[in-house]
């Protein structure tokens, strides 16, 4: 008579071998249901490389008297297409297989950098093996790595990693510079790869454009981590904050003091500086968006939300906030102009046509010097300087009507007397 | 004798409360105080203050973030009237500019971004102490101007954020090196609110005021 514990267990013993000899005896799958690769992996993936870390301890283990002074503990990660970073860290209580963002990813690359970091590729298939036991963080980046050495301790692991050929040793302050660059760069070169298309598109357009660009890019997740990153790291080393700010932000400004400059030409917008105001045009696409998605109060906005959100900047950004919609009659602005800017465009004007009738060339260069000179008198009672007025004076040179009577050098040149400007006593 | 004993000696919670703002405040002016924990050693702020006066750090720092937004909201205090709008935008302007040139406010936020204050609710009650609530205040101003008729004529609390976004062209948490380099600021806030009430496009009959016109 047997006792209940042991039918129990007999049952069980029971059903297991049927399992497995329906398993032996069951039909293998179909060979073509799944392809696999000579590996017998359903899908065929590039061996990646590893920034394997070999690091001191954060805070104090009963075995750390056993293990190496600067290699108390070893964790790998790599980065990843999209700007974010994998980990695998092992645990006493788990294996830690996470993606971080950039900002999380340096603060694992400066904890290698207190001890050891090396770039190592990994092997596919590999020679590691499931059998090898004692699964501590050493034997399981090893394994990881589809290495057979037979080490317990991160330290045996890097001294047998580092003698590999292709191994390579990282210096974590360089690397983390470069690499700020390199995907600020990318992720800036993404953004701003748009050029307008069309040569008659007009600046609403066009800004309306580069500004979606813009913001989708700077509230992405990569962007916020890029920005979070430069963030964090600014005190401990300001050059990897001076390397986003060149390949990121300031790309964006120029392209868009580009963009001012052409329309400024072309006598659309009156811009003292294109880039203070590019600059201000950037400032507020940021707006209150890119500050909720840093501090993780919200989601990365839809592109309905960022066209949105840029459409309004634009139109604020070129008519003003008492004026933001397009087909409207402008009222008069709402500060009255200044009573030296009728005089001013008098003269503007007065000197636009008279350069038409000295300077007989066609090319605006070659005018532009003699108009500079005749301005310069009147600098005094207009307050405008030659940049401010440069513009404007062109289109009135473009406009007055080509002089075809003697040659500008057969004139007199006296000095020119303008009645605006008597109006302010000049 | 800390501040903690002051306070059980006599002193009120609060009065020690406002100490420890003011001395973090001062303190955020320092390029090193870039992390909570450095922010109360440079202060010489002994942990045990913060928590009688405050329960945690994070809530002493959104004290502090409250201050600030108190001082730059300080001229939208009156109702502004048609001949007073402009001029309280322009002072509204210069102390936001302020804090923006400054360190103290970089600072801050660059604590609040690298999550030195832990949970998303305490980050979302800093955000709500300070930035939400200067452009809040500023829309109810300007929505009040529009009811008077002098105000922006699109939605006010969008203007608000475009405006204090203009506020902050040279202000980027990714940048110290050019904290209190743009005194210059002060004088193109006029300018600045022009900008913003006009746009920068040409007016068809050239009559738009320029920049050096308005100075």
């Amino acid at each position: 008579m047997l006792s209940p514990l042991a039918t129990h267990w007999l049952d069980r013993a029971a059903q297991a071998l049927r399992c497995a000899i329906d398993a032996w005896i069951a039909p293998a799958p179909a060979p073509a249901s799944i392809a696999i690769d000579a590996n017998g992996s359903p899908i065929t993936v590039e061996a990646a490389t590893w920034f394997v870390c070999f690091v001191p301890g954060l805070r104090r283990q009963w075995w750390h008297a056993f293990a190496d002074g600067r290699h108390k503990h070893v964790f790998a990660l790599r980065p990843l297409d999209d700007g974010t970073w994998l980990l695998m860290e092992p645990w006493w209580t788990r294996m830690m297989v996470n993606v971080l963002t950039l900002e999380q990813a340096i603060k694992f690359l400066r904890w290698g950098g207190m001890g050891d970091v090396l770039k190592v590729r990994e092997r596919i298939p590999g020679r590691g093996s499931q059998m090898r036991g004692w699964a501590n963080c050493s034997v399981l980046v090893s394994y990881m790595l589809g290495r057979s050495y037979w080490t317990w301790t991160p330290n045996g692991l890097y001294r047998r990693l580092v003698d590999e050929p292709d191994a390579e040793q990282v210096e974590v302050a360089g690397f983390l510079r470069r690499h700020m660059l390199s995907e600020s760069q990318r992720h800036s070169r993404a953004a701003l790869a748009w050029m307008p298309k069309r040569r008659d598109a007009s600046l609403r357009d066009v800004l309306l454009e580069l500004g979606t660009a813009v913001v989708a890019a700077m509230t992405s997740r990569s962007g916020i981590g890029l920005h979070r990153a430069a963030v964090t790291e600014i005190a401990r080393d300001p050059a990897i904050a001076g390397a986003y700010r060149t390949a990121a932000p300031e790309q964006a400004i120029e392209k868009t003091r580009k963009l001012l400059a052409a329309a400024k030409w072309r006598g659309e917008i009156d811009a003292d500086d294109c880039t203070l105001e590019a600059r201000r045009f950037v400032a507020m696409l940021r707006g209150d968006l890119h500050l909720e998605v840093a501090l993780g109060l919200r989601e990365s906005p839809s592109y309905s939300e960022i066209r949105d959100h840029v459409t309004c900047v634009v139109d604020v950004f070129l008519r003003g906030a008492h004026r933001p919609r397009m087909a409207r009659t402008y009222p008069a602005p709402a500060k009255p102009p200044h009573s030296a800017d009728l005089p001013a465009q008098g003269l503007i004007r007065e000197i636009g046509e008279s350069v038409r009738e000295l300077a007989r060339a066609d090319d605006w260069e070659a005018v532009a010097a003699l108009a500079e000179a005749l301005w310069s008198d009147y600098v005094g009672c207009t307050g405008l300087a030659w940049e401010q007025a440069a513009g404007r004076i062109r289109r009135a040179w473009e406009a007055s009507p080509a002089v075809t009577d003697a040659p500008a050098g057969d004139r007199p040149r006296e000095p020119l007397r303008f009645g605006a400007c008597g109006e302010t006593s000049c | 004798m800390s501040a903690a004993a002051h306070a059980t000696q006599g002193g009120s919670r609060e009065s020690l409360r406002g100490e420890l703002v003011q001395k973090v405040a001062d303190v955020l002016h320092s390029r090193h105080a870039d992390t909570l924990d450095v922010s109360l050693q440079i202060g010489a702020i002994p942990r045990r203050d913060v928590v009688a006066a405050f329960d945690h750090d994070s809530a002493l720092f959104i004290a502090v973030v409250t201050t600030i937004a108190d001082r730059v909201l300080a001229p939208l205090a009156e109702r502004p009237t048609g001949v007073s709008f402009h001029p309280q935008l322009v002072a509204f302007a210069r102390q936001a500019t302020e804090g923006y040139s400054g360190l103290q406010l970089g600072n801050l936020y660059r604590i609040a971004v690298a999550n030195e204050f832990g949970g998303h609710a305490i980050r979302a009650e800093f955000y709500r102490h300070g930035p939400a609530r200067v452009r809040d205040e500023l829309a109810r101003f300007m929505s009040f101007a529009t009811s008077q008729g002098f105000g922006p004529d699109l939605d006010c609390r969008r203007a608000a954020v475009h405006f204090l976004s203009l506020l902050r062209t040279y202000w980027d948490l990714a940048d110290v090196s050019g904290a209190n380099a743009h005194s210059h600021i002060d004088d193109d806030l006029d300018w600045m609110v022009q900008v913003f009430l006009s746009g920068i496009q040409s007016r068809a009959d050239d009559a738009f005021p320029t920049r050096h016109a308005l100075a």
